[in-house]
């Protein structure tokens, strides 16, 4: 589950950076992109909890490179540090949304293959 | 009536201490893996820190050999033109590959190199190739930019280390998938297999590489 904490740190992250770089006046575009996006990241984080614990967390990766794609085509158009941080928190936030939550014990499917192996060869 | 020889929370258990060939030991075992994050953490360190320099937030970088070299070489117009594409400066681009060969270093089971094979071949295209052009594009950056930088030559250095330490699991996971499409010969078969998921095909591919007998996993 290690991978989903991290992404709920970087969705607090994105909703705290305009304040921490203040941009919040006069950055209105800006700050909504950053409060929705860690908003939904923050939002889908609680629901992988939940889910199925071997597939990645789609949403989250979607959102990953919303934000790259955000950061690259606003480039020019954002105050300097909001794309420079969607950027580095979208390829981040791929990183690790990339990952199933069940990321350190091997995956149910297999488990449960083995099992019905051994079950099968003890009937 | 004979006591049952396996605890029946252990039936069917995976065996995850798999030796694949041609290793005499498992690639994907946690001293091998913790190795790669060990040596990638001062690599992340040294990027974010030229990366700060980048961003201006520090002004100046040191470096016991070049003085001043290294931040032409951070300010070059190859560095600036990158940015134009990545947004972010390069050396910042740098830490988060780093700090990639540390997460995929840490995920998954030490049987990963068959049970989730897109990982590995994912933490071996963040450590392997873009290690190697790097490494090639910081060595070449004499050449080009005319100016050294001692601390990008450092996380060269540690680039191509990350390499020899991640080549042999990567090997591996790239026989299991070999050996599943010479056994099954679809395509279906083996995209099913890099991503994860368990099949007949699969389980004898991994066996047939390491040597594990039929009864056992």
């Amino acid at each position: 589950m290690w991978p989903r904490w991290i992404q709920s740190l970087l969705g607090l992250w994105l909703i705290a950076t305009p304040f921490l770089f203040s941009e919040v006046n006069g950055a209105l575009p800006s700050l909504l992109i950053q409060a929705t996006a860690g908003l939904f990241i923050l939002t889908f984080t609680l629901f992988s909890f939940v889910r199925d614990t071997d597939q990645p967390d789609w949403p989250n990766l979607g959102m990953a490179l919303i934000l790259a794609a955000v950061a690259f085509f606003l480039q020019d158009t954002l105050p300097d540090s909001s794309p420079q941080n969607l950027m580095g928190t979208g390829l981040t936030l791929a990183m690790f949304s990339i990952l199933p939550s069940n990321v350190v014990r091997p995956p149910a499917a297999w488990q449960k293959f083995y099992r019905s192996s051994a079950d099968s060869e003890e009937g | 009536m004979s006591e049952d020889p396996i605890p029946s929370d252990q039936k069917g258990a995976p065996n995850l201490s798999v030796a694949p060939e041609p290793w005499g030991y498992n690639p994907s075992s946690w001293p091998q893996r913790l190795a790669v994050a060990a040596i990638a953490v001062p690599a992340v360190v040294i990027s974010f820190y030229l990366g700060l320099y980048q961003m201006r937030v520090i002004d100046l970088v040191w470096d016991p050999f070049f003085g001043s070299q290294s931040m032409q070489v951070l300010d070059s117009e190859v560095s600036h033109a990158m940015r134009r594409w990545t947004v972010i400066p390069d050396a910042l681009l740098g830490c988060l590959a780093y700090l990639g060969d540390i997460v995929f270093a840490l995920a998954g089971s030490t049987r990963r190199w068959q049970y989730r094979p897109w990982l590995v071949v994912l933490f071996g295209i963040d450590v392997i190739p873009l290690g190697i052009v790097s490494a090639v594009l910081v060595f070449l950056q004499g050449a080009v930019v005319g100016s050294w930088c001692f601390l990008c030559i450092v996380t060269a250095v540690i680039s191509l280390t990350l390499v020899y330490f991640a080549y042999d699991e990567v090997f591996s996971g790239l026989l299991y998938l070999r050996e599943v499409w010479r056994r099954s010969r679809s395509l279906a078969v083996l995209w099913k297999a890099f991503l994860g998921y368990p099949s007949e095909v699969g389980e004898e591919a991994a066996r047939a590489i390491s040597g594990i007998p039929a009864e056992d996993q």
